[in-house]
């Protein structure tokens, strides 16, 4: 019962889009050409085929970041009973300081072999 | 701290990659050749290192997801072994370039920590993790040809079979532990005595393991990846591949069938099937057309890597056997064929390597009358061939010979049958390559002389092959009660 604000968000959603697309269709006139069917690119002209191979830094880049961001997502639990754990002893501490120290020598490697270079 | 003490050849194991790859950014020229030397130590300083840990006994660390016994140590000796094999055979090899080797050594090292922690795993969520990791460095070593189409080939092969495998082992690990509440296999098998799982949900999950693990091990269903990767691969890297995911899978895969799904039997070593379910059935089904399977299609192969690695899938077939008569000899006869193909598999490739080195091909028709220009190379590939296959007086036979002896005691004579004739079946698959070797005894002269370059490397390698595996024939006796004393990982 609670959730029928939301019901009615999505049914508004639905309704505006559809009724601007209809309207559009209804009362936009038919005539087509060439520039006005051209992909809308701020207007400035487009040029060439957009069927182009990407580089491949965008991939390294990509992968490079899912794994970092995966080191970090493991500090997190780590980070919730950091606490409790450091009144015990250090290990907390030099444990996490390994599993870092460990993702650091990869991050030397990325930055020595070149994976960063943009250029 | 006694837990670390127990992984200390890990943890060398870790730093030597550590070492190798900062060598790899900082070394440059001539030092690369320091890189593979660091590698070669860091892993004989891990088999010292394994030696020592059998005296502090067998335990189970870090809250039972590590179990360290003496089969993870045998295991353990295996793959290290294993790697400064692959590490030493990569400088005499054309395939992978200079240039390359450093990464090369890391990537190996990788996967050997990985397959170490393979063999001593007892919780499934590691397992996983450990399996994952061996199976996407070896999609990258298989992809290590670069100019190769080939190698790209094997690469995506694998990587989708390899998918494919790690997300059914998954699903049976999910419905294990939505069971049994537990993802430690000793806890699991403790769970199974008291309520015992259906037939029908045994069955699924049986059957999901099956699968996955019958792509690690190169087993029916999932045999048919092996030949496409092995012969894509640049041959160092087949070696590796043909030998590490294999055994790693076969001690998992005893570790865990063993420990989770029997329970001991009324006479000393031996055990039986836990549950109504007689999931040995469906192995030996497995391990019949494994066998049959791949000595036939052996036999019609034209090219030499993959008539190899057809081969190998018969040997996955006979390896099972081992395992499915659950018996203390059985599984000491899988552990002494591991070793005894360690030394024969990483001969043949190597052996293979110089030949397509020299030939730049490795079909049939181009190795013909090979044997005269590199005759002490080729006599030790028919020696490391005939081996592999079992044909006596090699050890290779002994290995056979107890593996057949198993199926026959425990009177499974179809699978005794099988075996017999797969091992005629690959010993002609065999013969048909060693015929074209020695020039199918027409007239040597015509035929071209191989490299005349004298090469000590090589030959000292060859003899570091051949010689432990003769002793492996010879000291048999000590290696299967050393095998048999490996046992002791079930913690009932």
């Amino acid at each position: 019962m609670s959730y029928i604000p939301v019901l009615i968000l999505m049914m508004v959603g639905l309704t505006v889009g559809g009724a601007i697309l209809l309207l559009t269709t209804l009362l936009g006139s038919g005539i087509q050409n060439k520039k006005k069917n051209m992909p809308f690119e701020c207007g400035v002209p487009g040029y060439g085929s957009a069927r182009h191979r990407f580089s491949v830094r965008f991939y390294l880049v990509a992968i490079l970041f899912l794994l970092f961001d995966v080191e970090a997502i493991f500090f997190y639990p780590w980070a919730v009973v950091y606490k409790k754990y450091l009144t015990i002893n250090a290990f907390i501490l030099i444990e996490m300081g390994f599993f870092a120290l460990i993702l650091l020598v990869g991050y030397f490697y990325v930055l020595g072999k070149g994976a960063l270079e943009w250029e | 701290m006694k837990e670390f003490l127990l992984i200390t050849p890990e943890i060398f194991l870790a730093l030597t990659l550590a070492f190798v790859i900062a060598g790899e950014i900082t070394y440059y020229g001539e030092q690369v050749r320091l890189i593979t030397a660091t590698a070669l130590l860091g892993l004989g300083g891990a088999f010292i290192q394994t030696l020592i840990s059998y005296e502090h006994g067998a335990a189970q660390i870090f809250g039972g997801a590590l179990s360290i016994d003496g089969f993870s140590l045998f295991f353990k000796l295996f793959f290290i072994v294993l790697a400064s094999f692959a590490i030493a055979t990569v400088s005499h090899s054309k395939e992978i370039a200079e240039a390359r080797r450093s990464e090369y050594c890391a990537l190996i090292l990788a996967s050997t920590l990985a397959m170490c922690l393979i063999a001593s795993v007892a919780d499934l969520a590691l397992a996983f993790l450990s399996l994952l990791l061996l199976n996407v460095i070896s999609h990258f070593l298989a992809a290590y040809g670069k100019k190769s189409i080939l190698s790209t080939e094997a690469a995506v092969k694998s990587m989708a079979f390899g998918a494919v495998a790690a997300a059914l082992f998954l699903y049976a690990a999910a419905i294990l532990f939505a069971t049994t509440h537990s993802l430690n296999i000793y806890e699991i098998h403790k769970v199974l005595l008291t309520k015992p799982l259906d037939p029908q949900v045994l069955l699924v999950v049986f059957v999901l393991l099956l699968v996955s693990l019958s792509y690690q091990i190169g087993a029916f269903p999932a045999y048919m990846v092996v030949p496409d990767v092995l012969e894509g691969a640049p041959t160092p890297v087949s070696a590796f591949l043909s030998l590490g995911p294999r055994a790693a899978g076969f001690a998992f895969m005893t570790r865990v069938l063993v420990a989770v799904f029997t329970q001991p039997a009324s006479s000393a070593g031996h055990w039986e099937i836990l549950g109504q379910f007689d999931w040995t059935k469906m192995l030996s089904v497995v391990a019949g057309l494994s066998m049959g399977i791949g000595s036939l299609l052996a036999f019609r192969q034209n090219r030499a890597k993959r008539l190899v690695s057809y081969l190998v899938v018969a040997e996955s077939g006979f390896l099972l056997i081992g395992l499915l008569v659950l018996d203390e000899v059985g599984i000491a006869a899988l552990l002494y064929s591991l070793v005894i193909q360690l030394f024969s598999l990483v001969g043949i490739f190597y052996v293979l390597s110089f030949l397509i080195d020299q030939l730049q091909a490795d079909q049939l028709d181009r190795l013909r009358g090979a044997m005269r220009g590199a005759v002490p190379e080729c006599i030790c590939l028919v020696i490391f061939l005939f081996c592999l296959v079992g044909s006596p007086p090699t050890p290779g036979f002994i290995a056979k010979f107890s593996l057949i002896g198993a199926a026959i005691r425990h009177e499974r004579s179809f699978l005794a049958i099988a075996g017999v004739f797969s091992m005629v079946v690959s010993s002609a698959a065999v013969a048909r390559l060693v015929y074209r070797l020695i020039g199918d005894f027409g007239d040597l002269k015509e035929f071209a002389v191989l490299g005349s370059r004298r090469s000590p490397a090589r030959k000292v390698l060859l003899a570091t092959l051949l010689v432990p595996m003769v002793l492996a024939g010879v000291f048999a006796e000590f290696l299967f009660n050393w095998a048999g004393q490996s046992l002791g990982f079930i913690f009932w």
